[in-house]
């Protein structure tokens, strides 16, 4: 049986705020960096600062999904991880 | 559908305390929003009535730009056209107001038929502005760095809204198929508010989430750049500030009217102009901007998408609609905005979204309702702390409903009493939202929902009838300056009705369930002395 949602509300909180707030940007600033346009289309920062709440919200609200907030942390910071080293690895290498 | 009862019971908490943190404000705010929808028309029938000047043919207007620029030094420095506007082709002011609340005069100037000049002019009022500054603050009063402290609370608010919709959603989905079209009558009144509750809900969702999402970021695009800087490093986000300075050697005067319709035209296909705003005609950055509008187009304000131009060289400075290498992301950016303004598709989307803006309001206030009557069956309640929130949601709404009508009321009929008319409608808002959360805390809660209900619809009913006076007073005048401002008072009237309506309905309801009540207790010592007279026969 799968383990049940245990509720830790501040917990699960302040982890799904900060943690899907950095996703949020990293995943932007992969976007911004190496979506369409570039960096230098004119205009498109704007785009990406309207990006960022849609995804940071969404990954919030369905972050109380996480059974614990040690899973929410894990799992979020290993997404983290990915991102933010894939964006790092990519500005290194240009 | 199934999901798993942890998954519902956790979305449901969420769901419970973020919708009864936010309901009010998000109240206050829906409703002055659906009324923003038509600021024009509000502002028209506040203004009335008012001695319109006489419209101009477009080859005319070069003429009246010329003599209104030569008779004031004022306009000569600046001055906006209006080519739709019914009360006066140009206008002008003398002294820019530094702050929303203080008392603008404008000069309105035409020709007459001889071709001379005719300038009027009138206190402006800001009643659009008063009723969108209310829509964006709640209300809540007071200025932190260069924003307002309201706009960043219901910023924050906002996203405990985001998650308020997000886990009512997903507390609804195992039920969804039985319960979203179900509207069941007769199984009492928490039935009946639960069913509207979530059909409301789930036809509003797409609007509700954008508009959650866009006011986090109306409330912290300057926290989200500054995080993005980091990220950007050395590029540059923004090019550097872009209205030129006058080149010396240009000629500085103003091209014939045309020559700037055509230039907009050329860069906004489509898009029609309705305002020019020429600034600064005498300094060093000299700018027109222009307000376009169309029902085809998305538009970034209420009034319209936006063009500036360099008056005198014709040069773009900023387009809300830009063309070229810009026109994908300016266009996406512009749609978030459309979206949240309603500034789309024109008079019908207008109309949606007034609707949308007041069902979102029901959808506060019965869930408010809902919290309530769940938390009433539980006896184990603190029952006594029930009422408070009872008078807050009574209070509340119905105080910021009442407050808007007194403003109005209090604009047709004290405004000769008054130098600063907006002083006039902010305090009579609050006032009146004041004495209607009293009211409500006197009464402790339940009881004030009739009065206050009756209240609110007399008012209401108060806007329209004043009209009607006023034209008995002075037969002579037209009802309605304009078909806006009789729309204003059919709105206003179906609002009594429905105000009145409700009140006759919660009034049987409390007089039924008292019935009830007594019914119980009859029975009950009924019971009781049937059960004495038993026990002494035994």
């Amino acid at each position: 049986m799968k383990a049940v949602i245990q509720p830790q509300w501040w917990r699960k909180t302040l982890i799904g705020l900060l943690f899907c707030l950095s996703l949020a940007y990293a995943l932007v600033a992969l976007f911004a960096w190496y979506g369409p346009g570039g960096i230098q289309a004119p205009v498109k920062v704007q785009l990406n600062m309207w990006l960022l709440a849609p995804l940071w919200l969404t990954f919030f609200s369905l972050s109380y999904l996480f059974t614990s907030w040690r899973t929410a942390a894990i799992k979020l910071g290993l997404a983290n991880l990915l991102c933010w080293g894939l964006f790092f690895t990519l500005r290194g290498f240009s | 559908m199934k999901i798993r009862s942890d998954i519902v019971r956790t979305y449901q908490s969420i769901h419970t305390w973020t919708g009864i943190t936010t309901g009010l404000l998000l109240f206050i705010c829906f409703f002055a929003g659906a009324l923003t929808m038509f600021q024009q028309s509000l502002q028209s029938w506040a203004e009335a009535p008012r001695v319109s000047l006489p419209a101009l043919a477009d080859s005319e207007r070069d003429a009246l730009i010329h003599q209104a620029m030569a008779t004031s030094t004022q306009a000569a420095k600046g001055f906006t056209l209006h080519l739709h506007d019914a009360t006066a082709p140009l206008s002008w002011s003398d002294t820019a107001p530094a702050h929303l609340l203080d008392q603008e005069t404008l000069n309105y100037a035409s020709l007459d038929d001889r071709g001379e000049l005719l300038v009027e002019q009138y206190p402006v009022v800001h009643v659009a502005d008063l009723i969108d500054e209310l829509h964006r603050t709640a209300g809540i009063p007071g200025v932190v760095g260069h924003e307002s402290l309201g706009v960043l609370v219901m910023g924050v608010i906002s996203v405990l809204y985001f998650l308020a919709l997000v886990s009512g959603f997903i507390f609804l989905l195992p039920t969804m198929a039985r319960s979203f079209l179900a509207l069941r009558e007769g199984k009492g009144r928490f039935r009946w508010l639960l069913d509207t509750h979530n059909l409301v809900g789930v036809t509003s969702l797409p609007f509700h989430l954008l508009i959650a999402l866009t006011v986090v970021v109306f409330a912290f695009h300057d926290d989200f750049y500054n995080g993005l800087s980091v990220i950007y490093g050395d590029q540059p986000m923004f090019p550097p500030a872009s209205t030129p300075a006058l080149p010396d050697n240009v000629q500085s005067s103003l091209h014939p009217l045309q020559t700037y319709l055509s230039r907009a035209a050329e860069l906004m296909p489509g898009q029609q102009v309705s305002t020019l705003k020429f600034q600064d005609l005498a300094g060093q950055r000299p700018s027109l901007l222009m307000y376009l509008t169309s029902d085809a187009h998305l538009q970034i304000s209420p009034q319209g998408n936006m063009l500036v131009l360099q008056p005198y060289t014709l040069d773009l400075i900023y387009s809300t609609w830009p063309e070229g290498d810009e026109s994908l992301w300016g266009r996406l950016v512009n749609s978030f905005f459309a979206l949240h303004f309603g500034s789309y598709g024109g008079e019908w989307v207008r109309w949606m979204y007034f609707l949308l803006g007041l069902g979102g309001a029901y959808l506060f206030y019965s869930g408010n309702l809902l919290w309530l009557s769940k938390r009433r069956q539980q006896k184990h309640y603190p029952q006594a702390r029930l009422n408070h929130l009872a008078a807050l949601t009574y209070g509340v709404s119905f105080g910021c409903m009442a407050g808007i009508a007194a403003a109005m009321l209090a604009g047709r009929w004290l405004a000769p009493l008054f130098d600063n008319l907006n002083l006039l409608y902010l305090s009579s808002y609050y006032l009146v939202f004041v004495a209607a959360l009293l009211l409500a805390f006197f009464c402790s809660g339940e009881a004030a929902r009739v009065p206050l209900l009756r209240l609110t619809a007399a008012l209401y009913l108060l806007i329209p009838l004043s009209s009607v006076l006023a034209g008995i007073a002075a037969p002579d005048q037209p009802l309605w300056p304009d078909a806006a401002s009789m729309a204003v008072e059919l709105c206003m009237l179906l609002f009594a009705l429905g105000l009145a309506y409700r009140s006759l309905i919660t009034d049987g309801f409390h007089k039924q369930q008292q019935n009830e009540q007594q019914h119980k207790q009859q029975n009950k010592q009924h019971d009781q002395e049937h059960a004495l007279l038993h026990d002494n026969v035994v």
